[in-house]
């Protein structure tokens, strides 16, 4: 027997968590039974975000040196391309090269101009070369004009730019991978030539082959290589790119691009790669969310009795399907927060461990629009996913259940 | 007052139809204390779920205060059990998450009473049913006794005129039905409508009414 008190009217110290509403009393309960749920998602979610980071890395490493170069318009022969699309594409060769350059450089409203043009020389070494040696060939870029008058053109890491013929600047990534430093000397088709700098011109070439260029004057250059009067490109600084392109596209026989018409032309060339990966995103979201959903459905159908019990007592059907929409849009959230945690992980990791082995400052940029178009995606999917188990959950019939029970 | 005028219920099984309810009339008055005894398949736990609003008739009507509520949406069902009727359960279905506290507090909770109001009650019941010392103990840790006082408190947390008792103590030693039914007294007391479900004699003699079920009828037997 007990003994049956009268009611009591002190006040019952309420204590966290027992203040919250029961949906999100729910989850404070049932943190350990979605702790899995949320790694899981999380890590796929990172894995994803990873992906968009690397792209994001990408694009910067292929159009980040035409962004931050001074250049404003690029001219090549007629029908010449800067960006390649097609394997056929080039950029081809300004014929009478010198005269179209004192052209380009007289329009008035062009600041500056400096002409390059590429060609391949091969390194004499020291001594007999062995029957077995391969022959050494380097890219070299003949740079006829002052680059240093173009803003952010010119980036120097070690040494000055070129001054004499004799003088040679090497990319950072050839100078590297090669053991020279300011100082050495390097023979380049019977001429010996004295490293001044170690540094690249910017988006004077697509992607980051600067970074593995000789530069060398261009006179020096033409004597080398024994090319004619021709370059491949010429990179202008104007104030006004408009009125500039128009008056070298008066020239005739060549072709104008701004640098927003080469970064779309850019964008082309990532298009598909950029597809890829957010059709592994989707793929990597749609997995989660399925995983979430199926996870979900099984946790209802092992709490119908719980459920059961809400509804015979009393509690509306919007609570219990609140309380499992809630779990399926906490899962993804957290699961957001895990991802976006993994990803700058391993993008640190990927920029600290790996980037330097490829002569590249980062290969994992963190893109702040995308992680929160990735977590609204992943929120979405979460509600989605919650939404077939939460009805289930409204579904539940006390009557059958409670006399199953 | 709860009145049923020809209900009836029937089940599809299958291809074939399962009477559980026939054409019952039955009228329970305003602090009644009601058992409904039976054996098993004779229709006391479908009646219980009618009364209970958990089902709705076949044919016929239910009325709860002259209003007929048998054929109110699934919304307003839940409503009228979350505010005008306590269920007690054989299996006590306590939410094993919740300690005794929130178990007793959730229809406070429901029925839009303030955190400090429902567990303040809260406490207040389990202290009347002698579980002023298991607050905040969870389900697993109480004696099945226990569990079912906890059951109790919660039936009584939204000051229902009616509970509805579904064999209370059809999992209870001896020591725990007496006790299951001295609450169950001091509640009618108090002025509660009792209607207990049972197969058991010696409780369901613990009542002032009597109600037999056979094969879905209904027959009051004498005091």
């Amino acid at each position: 027997m007990v003994a049956i008190h009268a009611p009591i009217a002190t006040p019952y110290p309420v204590r966290w968590p027992l203040g919250l509403p029961f949906v999100a009393r729910n989850l404070v309960l049932r943190w350990r039974d979605l702790l899995g749920m949320m790694l899981g998602v999380g890590i796929a979610l990172g894995m994803g975000m990873t992906l968009l980071g690397v792209n994001s890395a990408r694009q910067e490493i292929i159009t980040g040196d035409f962004k931050k170069a001074g250049t404003d318009v690029y001219v090549v022969s007629e029908g010449g391309t800067m960006v390649p699309i097609l394997p056929s594409d080039t950029p081809g060769t300004i014929k009478h090269a010198a005269h179209v350059l004192a052209q380009v450089r007289a329009k008035p409203n062009v600041q500056s101009a400096i002409g390059v043009m590429t060609f391949t020389m091969t390194r004499d070494l020291e001594g007999a070369r062995r029957s077995d040696q391969p022959t050494e060939i380097m890219s070299v870029m003949g740079v006829d004009g002052d680059p240093t008058v173009i803003p952010n053109q010119l980036v120097i890491n070690d040494g000055r730019w070129l001054r004499r013929s004799g003088e040679i600047v090497l990319g950072p990534r050839l100078a590297k991978e090669k053991h020279f430093a300011v100082g050495d000397g390097l023979r380049l088709n019977g001429r010996e030539f004295t490293i001044v700098g170690i540094g690249k011109l910017r988006g004077l070439g697509y992607g980051f082959s600067g970074d593995t260029q000789v530069y060398m004057d261009y006179a020096a250059f033409r004597q080398r290589a024994d090319v004619g009067d021709l370059l491949t490109f010429i990179a202008v600084s104007t104030s006004s790119p408009q009125a500039a392109m128009q008056q070298i596209r008066d020239l005739g026989s060549v072709s104008v691009y701004s640098l927003d018409d080469l970064l779309s032309l850019l964008d082309k060339v990532n298009a598909s790669g950029t597809v890829i990966y957010w059709i592994m995103i989707v793929l990597t979201l749609s997995i989660a969310g399925l995983f979430v959903s199926t996870v979900l459905n099984h946790s209802v159908a092992t709490r119908r009795l719980e459920f059961a019990t809400l509804r015979a007592i009393g509690l509306p059907q919007r609570t219990i399907l609140t309380t499992v929409a809630v779990e399926a849009t906490a899962i993804s959230l957290v699961a957001g927060v895990i991802g976006v945690a993994i990803s700058l992980f391993l993008g640190g990791l990927t920029n600290t461990l790996a980037a330097p082995q490829f002569g590249f400052d980062a290969l994992y940029v963190a893109d702040a629009g995308l992680f929160e178009l990735v977590f609204a995606l992943a929120l979405g999917l979460g509600l989605v996913a919650g939404l077939v188990p939460a009805r289930r959950a409204t579904r539940v019939d006390p009557v059958d259940v409670l006399r199953e029970a | 007052m709860l009145v049923l005028n020809g209900v009836t219920r029937v089940y599809q099984v299958g291809e074939s139809e399962v009477v559980a309810l026939h054409n019952v009339d039955l009228r329970i008055d305003d602090g009644d204390f009601v058992s409904v005894i039976g054996p098993s398949g004779s229709g006391k736990s479908t009646l219980l779920q009618i009364v209970g609003l958990l089902d709705s008739p076949t044919l016929g009507t239910v009325e709860l205060d002259g209003r007929d509520v048998s054929r109110l949406n699934d919304a307003e069902r839940t409503h009228l059990r979350l505010v005008a009727i306590g269920f007690v359960f054989q299996r006590f279905h306590l939410l094993t998450g919740l300690t005794a506290i929130e178990n007793v507090a959730l229809p406070m909770e429901a029925a839009g009473q303030s955190p400090t109001e429902r567990y303040t009650r809260a406490a207040a019941l389990l202290t009347e049913v002698g579980l002023g010392d298991r607050l905040e103990h969870r389900p697993s840790q109480l004696s099945g006794g226990q569990r079912q006082r906890v059951a109790i408190a919660r039936a009584l947390a939204n000051h229902p005129r009616l509970i509805l008792a579904d064999e209370p103590t059809g999992e209870l030693h001896s020591e725990d039905t007496a006790t299951v039914l001295e609450l169950l007294h001091t509640f009618h007391a108090r002025g509660h409508t009792i209607v207990l479900v049972t197969h058991d004699m010696e409780v369901a003699a613990a009542a002032r009414r009597r109600i037999e079920m056979r094969d879905g009828h209904v027959r009051e037997l004498a005091a």
